[in-house]
């Protein structure tokens, strides 16, 4: 899905390099190489014609941001003032340029000069680490730094709470857990998830208890303490929670101001790491904390 | 015998071409008029639901028809296909500077933010309203005359022919 972004003559190149089920992420830059992800490290692209690396253009860049609004910026002009756009199966785009200020807050993006697009990749069988009794299943929270596999884990563990019959909720606010689009998941999560796209997260929380009666709450990314606090409201409903969290360990979240609120949450903590591959489980521990 | 044969089958083209003048005119008023009609539901649908330029067109496709509706349905095969955003006129119903400022429009649809893309729509609702005020007066007068004149031209032939 991912080529569907690009011109012919990049899809070229990059073929040249991996196959379209290997690429992770890609990274555009303007007047800079084009950059490629596998499951390794990044690859500059090159011009085997030129025999120099490609260059992108502010072409190129126009050319992905107008395919992956189908053509309708205005549609989603306000995922663009976030800083991104989501584009069928679940691909993210984070994009960066020249911000628009109204009223302290960032408005719209213009004179946009590099996006990454990232592709997610569904594995199956991940949670097979985690053992069984992960299944009485206690409220979790995944711990890792930037692309370390966090989102992969949770949507597997999504997957398969969901088939062991809880009712999920699945707060997918940027669509990139279930890759949704136009009411259609492109990525399995399960049988028994419903799920919430492209809507602030925070707005979500209390009308998703009373509507939808979930067993499970599965969400990515807390960030503030203000989540943390309909996190804890929606625990304290007696519905559990499975979510990520910025973090390059439990030294770091320790230094977040509402880590005390973190540990009266959530009961086990599992700890990724890119070291020696992304996805790696460093660490799993449990914690008796005060709900 | 043979003359009145001559002069009904001069007498029925000079009426079928009549017919063909008019049915242009006609075409022509609701090309404009359905245009004006998609401007107007574009907006709509933009203002309250942000809805995709494709879901858009669709929807005003689904129950019209029309030479305006199929070319709105070509602008979007073409656009999903990478061809660029070109709208394409099958026949030749509006004039050189009405093409372009279509043209002109289709080409910028849907690469601007909301308020961008509402300003767009204004203005290009601002500079073709009174022309197709005018086009639909225009047209409706001349395809009338042009039958008229088709029917008592025929007739005359056939007179004279006779």
């Amino acid at each position: 899905m991912w080529k569907n972004l690009f011109s012919d003559k990049v899809n070229f190149l990059i073929s040249q390099y991996f196959r379209e089920n290997e690429v992770c992420e890609i990274r555009l830059r303007r007047d800079k190489p084009l950059m490629v992800k596998s499951f390794g490290n990044f690859c500059e692209i090159i011009d085997v014609e030129r025999r120099f690396p490609y260059i992108c253009t502010s072409q190129d860049i126009e050319r992905v941001i107008i395919t992956a609004s189908k053509n309708s910026v205005y549609a989603v002009s306000e995922q663009i003032s976030k800083g991104f756009i989501c584009f069928d199966g679940g691909i993210r785009i984070g994009i960066c340029g020249e911000g628009v200020v109204n009223n302290k807050e960032i408005t719209a993006i213009k004179n946009i000069s590099s996006l990454t697009i990232r592709v997610p990749h569904q594995i199956f069988g991940l949670t097979e680490r985690l053992g069984t009794e992960w299944l009485n299943f206690e409220n979790t929270l995944i711990i890792s730094p930037p692309a370390a596999g966090k989102t992969t884990l949770l949507r597997e563990m999504c997957r398969v709470l969901s088939n062991c019959s809880y009712n999920i909720a699945l707060i997918d606010e940027r669509g990139e857990i279930s890759g949704s689009s136009n009411g259609q998941t492109y990525l399995d999560v399960g049988k028994c998830t419903d799920v919430i796209c492209y809507t602030e997260k925070n707005a979500v929380y209390e009308n998703i208890i009373r509507s939808m009666s979930p067993d499970i709450i599965v969400t990515d990314e807390i960030y503030g303490e203000r989540e943390m606090d309909n996190l804890y409201e929606a625990n304290r409903c007696g519905i559990k929670i499975c979510a990520t969290i910025h973090a390059g360990g439990m030294e770091d979240l320790e230094r977040k101001t509402y880590y005390s609120k973190i540990i009266n949450c959530f009961k086990k903590f599992i700890v990724l790491s890119k070291v020696p591959c992304v996805g790696t489980i460093s660490k799993i521990f449990k914690c008796e904390g005060v709900c | 015998m043979l003359t009145l044969i001559i002069g009904s089958v001069i007498f029925l083209s000079a009426l079928y071409m009549g017919f063909k003048i008019k049915n242009f005119y006609l075409e022509r008023k609701k090309y404009y008029l359905d245009l004006n009609d998609f401007i107007v539901y574009y907006e709509n649908e933009i203002k309250s639901y942000k809805l995709r330029l494709f879901d858009i067109i669709e929807g005003f496709t689904t129950f019209r028809k029309g030479i305006f509706s199929s070319d709105l349905k070509s602008f979007i095969e073409n656009t999903k296909s990478g061809n660029g955003a070109n709208f394409c006129f099958s026949k030749k119903l509006l004039c050189v500077s009405d093409k372009e400022t279509v043209s002109n429009f289709f080409r910028n649809i849907g690469k601007c933010d909301l308020e961008g893309e509402l300003n767009n729509i204004r203005n290009f609702r601002n500079r073709f309203s009174e022309r197709t005020v005018a086009v639909q007066n225009k047209s409706e007068k001349e395809a009338a005359l042009y039958m008229k004149l088709s029917v008592l031209t025929g007739l005359a032939v056939m007179i004279i022919v006779l």
